[in-house]
């Protein structure tokens, strides 16, 4: 499909998991792409480990069948570019350009700004 | 660029009176990457305060190319900010699709074709004389070689085709069938007509 616009929704959902979910479910027919900022993480599962016998816990945020989840060291989001927990670039091309959106939170000592400069 | 930058700054907030330090950084930051502030079709707070003496505040910003057409076109929804006290934004770009290339390269899988190809590949490679590279430039012209070895070999091997609304698409009602098939039962021939299909 050939697109001309790109539909973008943007929020800082405050870890809420339940406000997460809903984004995802009423965007789903209308909306590009989602940008969040301080998404939720929850504990997904323990994997056997040497050094804790407990495990050690994987942390994942809310997934969902009508959307792809693009995470930190995905490719799509050009890590070789800027590799920071708070900033996401998703590129993608058109034609022969190449389209940038980059998702930035900044937190109140200003890391990825000065990260960023 | 956009997302919550927790800055307050009466350049975008014309009820806070103050600057901050922060503001000639990300916009520095935002020139040297084409875009500039792009204000909201309908201002106002994009974060609510979560007590009586704090007032609301612009902290959630967007920079876009100022070409866009998508430029100052954004829209805050803030009944549409639920348990959170951040505003959602919606924000529509224009993607640049001057130029658009519908065509690709293609070459059948199993043929002639396929084959003289990777005999091409495999000869010109082969016969590439690695034994020279003693020095950086040598180096760097073999591997041009080796580019241009990859290129040639692709072009007069393949055929240029047109993406059209009527292109074949290849999903078709057997594979839906025969996946279902392997799904209800479990079969391995079952997997095996599935992968026939597709």
């Amino acid at each position: 499909m050939i697109k001309e616009t790109l539909k973008i929704f943007s929020q800082n959902v405050r870890k809420n998991k339940t406000l997460m979910n809903v984004i995802l479910e009423n965007n789903k027919n209308t909306i590009d792409v989602i940008l969040v900022q301080e998404p939720p993480k929850s504990l997904i599962c323990r994997v056997p480990s040497h050094t804790n016998s407990l495990g050690e816990p994987i942390y994942g945020t809310p997934n969902y069948p009508d959307w792809t989840l693009f995470i930190r060291q995905d490719p799509i989001l050009r890590p070789d570019i800027i590799d920071h927990c708070n900033i996401n670039i998703l590129a993608f091309h058109s034609g022969q350009h190449i389209n940038f959106v980059i998702n930035v939170y900044s937190d109140n000592n200003q890391n990825a700004l000065q990260f960023l400069n | 660029m956009l997302g919550d930058f927790n800055i307050r700054d009466n350049n975008w907030d014309p009820n806070y009176p103050h600057y901050s330090i922060h503001t000639e950084d990300l916009f520095t930051l935002a020139k040297s990457l084409g875009l500039d502030l792009s204000p909201p079709l309908n201002p106002g707070p994009t974060r609510f305060a979560d007590n009586l003496h704090d007032t609301n505040f612009v902290i959630d910003l967007v920079f876009i190319n100022p070409n866009n057409p998508g430029f100052s076109q954004h829209t805050l929804h803030p009944k549409l900010r639920r348990p959170s006290d951040y505003v959602p934004l919606f924000i529509e770009v224009g993607i640049n699709e001057t130029n658009l290339d519908n065509t690709f390269w293609s070459i059948g899988k199993d043929n002639k074709e396929e084959e003289n190809f990777i005999k091409a590949l495999t000869n010109n490679i082969l016969a590439l004389d690695t034994m020279i590279i003693m020095f950086k430039e040598i180096l760097e012209i073999t591997v041009q070689h080796l580019a241009n070895i990859f290129s040639n070999a692709w072009y007069s091997h393949t055929k240029k085709k047109h993406i059209t609304k009527h292109s074949k698409e290849w999903w078709t009602y057997d594979c839906t069938e025969s996946l279902n098939r392997y799904r209800t039962i479990g079969a391995i021939e079952h997997g095996r007509e599935f992968k026939s299909n597709t």
